[in-house]
């Protein structure tokens, strides 16, 4: 199960990597939305975890590449941001995503997180 | 034909009310429920997404809701608890045995709205209200909401694209389009659209948003009809 990471802040950006390894997953990650596009698109990947506020390309507008092309529509996506608001929870869920998880986070949540989106991809 | 429904099970009459009325408004069917056993003879074509209070009576263990689940696929489960009541070690025992969300019982309801038509878009893509896509009743006009576009003039082949519209002026016709026929009051549109700053929005700014959406829509604009002291309505037929 390979996922696609995109954050800019390293910390973070590590830590999610380490959890999803230890836990068996393959990870791609990138510092930008606009190379983890690239990277999507040239690799594919299973799933997505995708930071908001990031140079070149932020998270909703890799959000909405990914949900406009056939190949990534139904892709699982977990945003996984510092932008608590309600409203970009809101455009986070009505551009497509899948789940919207705030930093700091349990590590224990996120990974359930992740493998109910794994679930999903099972059963179909 | 598929049905599709959302059951609550919680003994907060309080917090049961607020979800439902919030439900009852974008017209999905509601019902509430003492615990998930009330679900376990629902018919195979009936579809739905179940909020359960992680609590004695509703659902108490991990363990419950699994063996309720037990290879289900039409309905979707998303357990909550008021905050800082279930431990993140439980939040996931509940994720890892078939749970699809957990969430709290203080969620802002535009979220909680958000994240349910998420789940209807999973659960049933075709489904009117989870649609990315949202056409009007005489299939001359669509809205991709994702896509943020609006494209018109579908029924003559001679198709084109409005992207004049500012922020707000595409969500009220999104939701005008979205409820065709049915009024939309100016105080949802306030809410749904200003949110936190509805406060300090006037029904007069309401008015003239749709008074430029109108002029931008053209001839199309003449399909908003302003139902007085209430809001507005969309009839394309």
């Amino acid at each position: 199960m390979k996922v696609l990471v995109a954050d800019d802040d390293d910390n973070f950006r590590n830590l999610v990597i380490a959890i999803l390894t230890e836990d068996g997953y393959e990870v791609a990650a990138e510092v930008n939305g606009r190379l983890a596009w690239e990277n999507l698109q040239a690799n594919g990947a299973d799933m997505a975890v995708l930071d908001i506020n990031m140079p070149e390309m932020d998270g909703f507008e890799l959000l909405r590449h990914i949900r406009t092309d056939g190949r990534f529509k139904d892709m699982p996506v977990l945003m996984l941001t510092i932008r608590a608001f309600a409203e970009d929870q809101v455009t986070g869920y009505d551009t497509g995503a899948d789940d919207y998880l705030t930093k700091p986070f349990a590590n224990d949540v996120f990974l359930s997180r992740i493998k109910v989106l794994e679930r999903r991809i099972l059963k179909k | 034909m598929i049905e599709f429904a959302l059951w609550l099970a919680t003994p907060d009459r309080v917090l049961a009310d607020k979800w439902y009325r919030l439900f009852s408004r974008e017209r999905l069917s509601v019902a509430p429920i003492a615990d998930l056993s009330r679900l376990a003879n629902i018919r195979q074509d009936t579809w739905g997404i179940a909020f359960v209070e992680v609590c004695r009576d509703c659902l108490p263990t991990p363990k419950d809701l699994k063996s309720f689940l037990n290879g289900r696929k039409n309905i979707s489960v998303i357990a909550f608890s008021a905050p800082g009541k279930t431990s993140n070690a439980d939040i996931s025992e509940f994720l890892e045995n078939g749970a699809d969300d957990f969430i709290t019982s203080d969620i802002d309801e535009k979220v909680l709205l958000s994240k349910t038509k998420a789940h209807i878009r999973r659960l049933l893509p075709n489904l009117n209200l989870a649609r990315t896509t949202v056409t009007s009743a005489n299939g001359d006009i669509e809205i991709d909401r994702v896509k943020r576009s609006i494209r018109l003039g579908l029924l003559s082949g001679k198709v084109k694209t409005l992207d004049a519209l500012t922020p707000k002026e595409f969500e009220i016709f999104l939701m005008l389009l979205s409820d065709e026929e049915h009024v939309v009051t100016r105080k949802l549109l306030m809410e749904d659209i200003w949110r936190d700053k509805c406060g300090h929005v006037n029904p007069e700014t309401v008015d003239k948003h749709v008074e430029t959406l109108r002029h931008k829509l053209g001839t199309y604009g003449k399909a908003i009809r302003t139902v007085y002291g209430s809001g507005y309505v969309y009839k394309s037929k």
